[in-house]
């Protein structure tokens, strides 16, 4: 029976039929077959990788979720790794994001098995080895060995004896009984097994020493993996010789948690928050191996921070003029345009440089969301701003932003981000969270770096002038006495003592973290800290004496260790670290009361600069960071002394601490206020230009309304018309443009996104991803309807990019707007359909009609999405319109099974109230009618395609940490329901007319929108 | 043999240090995947034929699992157990190729007569067929069993008198590379 079922299974796989949908839902309906699954991938590496990549939510899911027998998913993903580098990051992404999702259960054989894929991922991703990967595994020609699997060498064994009878049909199953045979088994040293597999390794050594002691029967996971929380801060047995990037990165993640608000504790809005306790632990076990994070504020100040580090990997034939133009794009094809001197070796550093510095570009934007946090509202922007100027000084940079990156396989044209407008960017506050929205200018070049920087077009702006300033930069630490200590950048041109000073540099960094937590724990980590650090610093001697080396100074979340930066072409630039920066600016290093540090840091330099500003503001915001981590740590800590010790005397000390430390707190946020009064009243003489940036053009979400009251404000003293409707996007790109020093390149582009941070952008980008299938699926109908859907980077299992929706405006701010500018017409409701006149003119013009005939398709299609996916929250605040009178529906924190809290009211099938039948003519215009048979003509292609979404849906679903999943028993199920398949066409006909009507005014919509207005001020 | 046990006892390890060339760690460790895998310390037919399914789920791999299970389990007592697996993987994977090909002789020599007949290939060929299935695209001259039983026999059977004795079973492996290749397949890599 199996038997024929399967080979009429062979006969759809072979059939004109096949495609990457069909193989990957078979690869989820068949988890545990082994042949099957084997047979699938191979099949999907014929498929284009934009396929791959749009599966790759669900893929990744279905990998973790159900460990199976089959390695071949395993090994597909990570083949496609290899290929593409924007599949190996957003790979990378997910796993980080899994890790933390299991983090809480460190045990199971999912959490074993991604924690194993993202140690490999990260091995693809930064071309170092896999941990605890070495020579003994790899066969013949570097081959990697079979492990003990006897089941798949008994396979393997037949295939051979069936050489003789048919060579031919023994090459791919013997390459399948390989591929299976390297499963790793848990019990033996192998790639890829984790630290708590090397402890049971151990066990299993011992045990063999003493074999008349008799284990009986336990099999070897059993053996306690995490018996010592603090095991994982040890450094691998075969780590710490290790001289890759991946023990160097480690070194820094303690001084990373300095800086940023992030702590053991789990504080909410830290990127790793959700880990917390012993699973920080596990965490950290994985992660150890290629902590990328953020650059420092040195880093950032010297324009380095996203430099390619060659010179890190001292090859010294391997100079900036034989610099590939994409590293990605040499690697990956066959051109010859190293001019024969590149060995593969040094493109291979060149690559894990090239996504190092991608990854951390694109971390330094999410953790500039987690500073803002802590940052008073009002002074918000202006330390965002003042944070992207800093970025700016790094740009352009070999990085791309994946998503939004063109390149392929085929076309590995990476584009290059060249600048960050800080002008532009704009803080959207949310009640605990502060994403902001941010241009990204990029250029489609294959040029490099210098080429781009020779084009550089000189503009009189002062932003751009920070380069030729005199650079010097203080490091601000906080010591666990509470005392503000600033650094001078530790700067070091003789190569003798340099690591003794990244020594010296590194421990405070360290125990500011390590109060309040496991003091054990960080002893080791420190310990082993140094070990690399001097390991590394052995083994990547200087190259060359021209070179101008730094030593970042300490508490620099530098993730590329001994951060020896060797840069040739900024020789002649002041450099921020150069001895010319240790002279006499350099302020003291200890001994003064902390009032008159705070003084030097803030006030030291007389000059008015816009980046003297952003680095003033930067530096605040960074103390009030480790301010509150040192608070939280505190807290921690007096929490532990009472189980303890419960000694009243440190009790007293710390709350005298907690005084000082609050008095350091109100006085930078008071000085950052000042700086926020300076930067005004500088906007104010030097034109409104520079002042509110964005706000109108773009939809972003809920978040925007904050800053939108901030634009009423301003509408309502200034010109109205200016803030909301501002500009459209072509216009903002013009203006961007036109003051770029890129601006005149052909080939400069502008991205625009949300960086978030604090949410899980997953069930975002799961919504939007069914959007887009249904979008196919209506384009593949002929159906004329319109939907727009954004790119979602999701970039850990809280933060991520989201894809700006461009030229729309929430229906809430139309309304607020209207309000505002009416403000003496008191009583008269304002709706859409007097927008729409107030937009487009009189209704019965060519330009009303267009615009109600784009109104009426996208309502169709929206009116079938959120009926189908149930996306529930449809306040005017999260439905947009565009200039061409398109409606879009944006946030999508509750569909499938959940709904805001307990208001269940919304129970419209989906929300057409009134307005939007007026829009359209009323409900016997004609208009009214396209619109229902367009509906229904949309519903019933969906219906015919059910399982194209349901199987999205269903894979997801399976031990889901999405809010979607979480109630209800069966998301994917619920979404066949709603597409009744049981009815007749007919049937379903009637059927979608019925949802027409129940949802024309109805009671429910109209209730929903009260309710956000009486309780949250949405219109 | 006998039951399975967590690990190899000192004299069952140098009993099989001889008989294979693995050293007693990996004797050891394969032991233990051994256990892992079929905790009950032997294998029978059916759950042979099992593991077959799983690797070729597109066709019928039970004809050929039975053959391939008569040439482990050498005690003819119906069951695999650890001794006869180690002994065959030691054969293939550190063995010569002369080694490897004793081995794979037997089993198509059904009946152990030392030689292999007409009859007694066209049945492993049609095994072999049936258990990959349409998974291959084959020579049109090779496409069934018949015609690449009748090629075999065409190039190998030197003195045409239908059956195969080894020495012919040896030269016509050892001339074509695609058998030998196949019979490398896990040098160096166990």
């Amino acid at each position: 029976m199996m038997n024929s079922g399967n080979s009429l299974l062979l006969r759809l796989f072979k059939s004109e039929f096949f495609n990457a949908w069909i193989a990957v839902s078979y690869l989820f309906k068949y988890p545990d077959a082994v042949g099957i699954q084997h047979y699938l991938c191979n099949e999907l590496k014929k498929f284009p990788l934009d396929e791959i990549e749009f599966f790759l939510p669900q893929l990744v899911h279905l990998l973790i979720s159900r460990p199976s027998e089959s390695v071949a998913l395993e090994n597909f993903i990570l083949d496609r790794c290899q290929i593409s580098s924007h599949i190996a990051i957003l790979t990378l992404w997910y796993l980080q994001a899994y890790t933390s999702d299991l983090a809480a259960s460190p045990n199971t054989p999912s959490f074993k098995l991604c924690k194993r894929v993202f140690n490999k991922c990260q091995a693809i991703v930064f071309a170092t080895e896999a941990p605890g990967e070495y020579e003994d595994i790899f066969g013949k020609n570097g081959v990697p060995k079979v492990k003990e699997n006897a089941l798949s060498a008994m396979v393997g064994m037949g295939v051979m004896l069936a050489a003789f009878g048919q060579p031919l049909m023994t090459k791919s199953p013997g390459q399948l009984a390989l591929a299976q045979g390297r499963r790793p088994r848990a019990f033996s040293q192998s790639a890829g097994e984790t630290l708590d597999e090397a402890a049971s390794e151990n066990q299993l050594q011992q045990n063999q020493v003493s074999s008349s002691q008799q284990h009986q029967q336990s099999p070897p996971q059993q053996h306690q993996p995490h018996s010592q929380p603090g095991n994982a801060n040890h450094a691998s047995p075969h780590g710490s010789g290790r001289s890759t990037p991946a023990g160097s990165n480690l070194t820094r993640q303690d001084s990373d948690n300095a800086i940023s608000p992030r702590s053991a504790t789990g504080e909410p809005g830290s990127p790793h928050a959700t880990m917390s306790g012993m699973n920080m632990v596990a965490v950290q076990s994985i992660q150890r191996n290629h902590v990328v994070t953020s650059p420092s504020l040195e880093d950032l100040r010297g324009g380095q921070a996203f430099k390619m580090r060659r010179d890190r990997f001292s090859n010294p034939r391997y100079s900036h003029d034989t610099a590939p133009s994409s590293p990605i794009s040499l690697k990956f094809s066959d051109q010859d345009s190293m001019d024969g001197r590149s060995s593969a070796a040094s493109l291979e550093l060149a690559r894990r440089s090239y996504f190092h510095s991608e990854m951390q570009f694109l971390l330094a934007l999410v953790d500039i969301a987690t500073r803002l946090v802590i940052v008073p509202k009002p002074a918000r922007l202006s330390a965002l701003r003042a944070e992207l100027t800093l970025l700016n000084h790094n740009l352009p940079a070999e990085i791309c932003v994946p998503l939004w990156c063109h390149a392929t396989v085929e076309k590995p044209h990476h584009h290059r981000v060249v600048r960050i407008p800080p002008q532009d960017a704009v803080v959207l506050n949310s009640a605990d969270r502060v994403p902001y929205l941010l241009q990204v200018e990029v250029l489609e070049t294959d040029m490099s770096v210098e080429e781009i920087r020779a084009q550089r077009r000189d503009l009189e702006d002062v932003e751009e002038n920070a380069e030729e300033e005199e650079a010097h930069t203080q490091e601000v630490l906080m010591n666990e006495d509470g005392s503000i200590q600033v650094e001078g950048p530790t700067a070091i041109t003789n190569g003798s003592n340099y690591a003794e000073a990244d020594n010296d540099a590194t421990e405070p960094s360290t125990s500011s973290v390590a109060s309040g937590t496991d003091d054990e724990d960080s002893v080791h980590a420190q310990d082993s800290e140094k070990k690399k650090t001097s390991v590394d610093m052995a083994s990547y001697p200087p190259v060359g004496s021209l070179a101008d080396l730094t030593i970042s100074p300490p508490g620099s979340p530098v993730p590329s260790s001994p951060v020896i930066t060797m840069d040739h072409t900024r020789m002649k630039s002041p450099a921020p670290s150069t001895s010319s920066a240790s002279g006499s600016h350099r302020p003291p290093t200890h001994s003064r009361s902390n009032e008159a540090y705070l003084q030097t840091v803030l006030k030291r330099r007389a000059s008015n600069s816009a980046d003297d500003f952003a680095e003033k503001m930067r530096t605040a915001a960074v103390m009030l960071a480790q301010l509150s981590q040192q608070q939280a740590a505190q807290q921690a800590g007096a929490g532990a002394n009472s189980n303890s010790r419960s000694s009243a005397q440190s009790r007293s000390s710390i709350k005298a601490k907690a005084n000082s430390v609050e008095d350091i707190r109100a006085k930078i946020i008071k000085e950052m206020m000042a700086l926020e009064e300076q930067r005004m009243q500088r906007m104010n003489l030097e034109g409104v230009s520079s002042g509110v940036g964005g706000g109108g053009g773009e939809g972003a979400g809920s978040e925007m309304l904050e800053d939108e009251r901030k634009v009423m404000a301003n509408v309502a003293t200034d010109d109205p018309s200016a803030a909301v409707f501002a500009e459209g996007w072509e216009e903002k790109m013009n203006r961007i443009r036109e003051t770029s020093p890129y601006g005149h390149l052909p080939s400069w582009q502008l991205l625009s996104v949300i960086v978030k941070q604090g949410a899980d952008l997953r069930q975002e980008q799961l919504a939007c991803q069914l959007i887009r299938e249904m979008g196919w699926i209506w384009e593949r109908a002929k159906i004329d309807v319109w939907i727009t859907y954004m790119r979602i980077l999701v970039t850990s299992d809280n933060s991520g990019l989201i894809e700006t929706v461009r030229n729309t405006i929430s229906v809430h701010s139309i309304k607020k707007d209207a309000y505002a500018r009416r403000l003496n017409e008191v009583g008269v409701v304002f709706t859409l359909y007097d927008y729409f006149q107030q937009k487009f003119g009189d209704p019965a013009s060519e330009k009303f009609i267009k615009a109600q005939d784009n109104f009426m398709r996208s309502l169709a299609a929206y009116s079938v999405i959120t009926y189908v996916l149930q996306i529930r929250d449809r306040h005017n605040g999260n439905i947009l319109l565009d200039t061409d009178g398109h409606i879009v529906h944006i946030d999508f924190g509750f569909m499938l099974s959940n709904s805001p809290g307990s208001v269940g009211f919304e129970l419209a099938p989906f929300k057409l109230p009134q307005e939007y039948i007026d829009v359209l003519g009323g409900v016997n215009s004609e208009k009214f009618i396209e619109f229902k048979a367009l509906l229904k003509k949309a519903f019933m292609a969906i219906r015919k395609h059910t399982e194209n979404i349901v199987l999205l849906i269903d894979m997801m679903s399976k031990d889901s940490k999405l809010p979607c999943f979480q109630y209800g028993d069966n998301a994917a199920q619920a979404v066949r329901d709603r597409l009744v398949l049981n009815l007749t066409e007919v049937q379903a006909e009637e059927f979608v007319e019925k949802l027409i009507m129940s949802s024309c005014c109805n009671v429910f919509t109209r209730l929903y929108d009260t309710f956000q207005y009486y309780s949250n001020g949405i219109l | 043999m006998g039951k399975s046990q967590s690990k190899l006892s000192s004299e069952e390890l140098k009993d099989l240090q001889q008989r294979t060339s693995f050293e007693k760690k990996e004797l050891q460790q394969w032991y233990k995947g051994f256990i892992k895998d079929c905790p009950s310390g032997e294998l029978d037919k059916t759950e042979f034929q099992k593991i077959y399914k799983q690797f070729f789920p597109f066709g019928d791999p039970s004809t050929f699992a039975d053959y391939v299970f008569n040439v482990f389990d050498s005690n003819k007592n119906g069951k695999i157990d650890f001794r006869e697996f180690i002994v065959a993987l030691s054969v293939t994977s550190r063995g010569n190729l002369e080694d490897k090909l004793q081995w794979a002789f037997q089993l198509y020599d059904i009946d152990n007569d030392q030689s292999i007949t007409y009859a007694e290939m066209l049945s492993i060929v049609d095994a072999i067929y049936k258990m990959v299935g349409s998974m291959v695209k084959l020579p049109p001259d090779e496409d069934t069993p018949e015609k690449r039983v009748a090629k075999i026999f065409s190039l190998m059977d030197k003195n045409k008198d239908g059956s195969l004795t080894f020495d012919e079973f040896k030269e016509g492996s050892m001339k074509d590379p695609t058998i030998v290749q196949a019979l490398s397949l896990y040098d160096g890599l166990v």
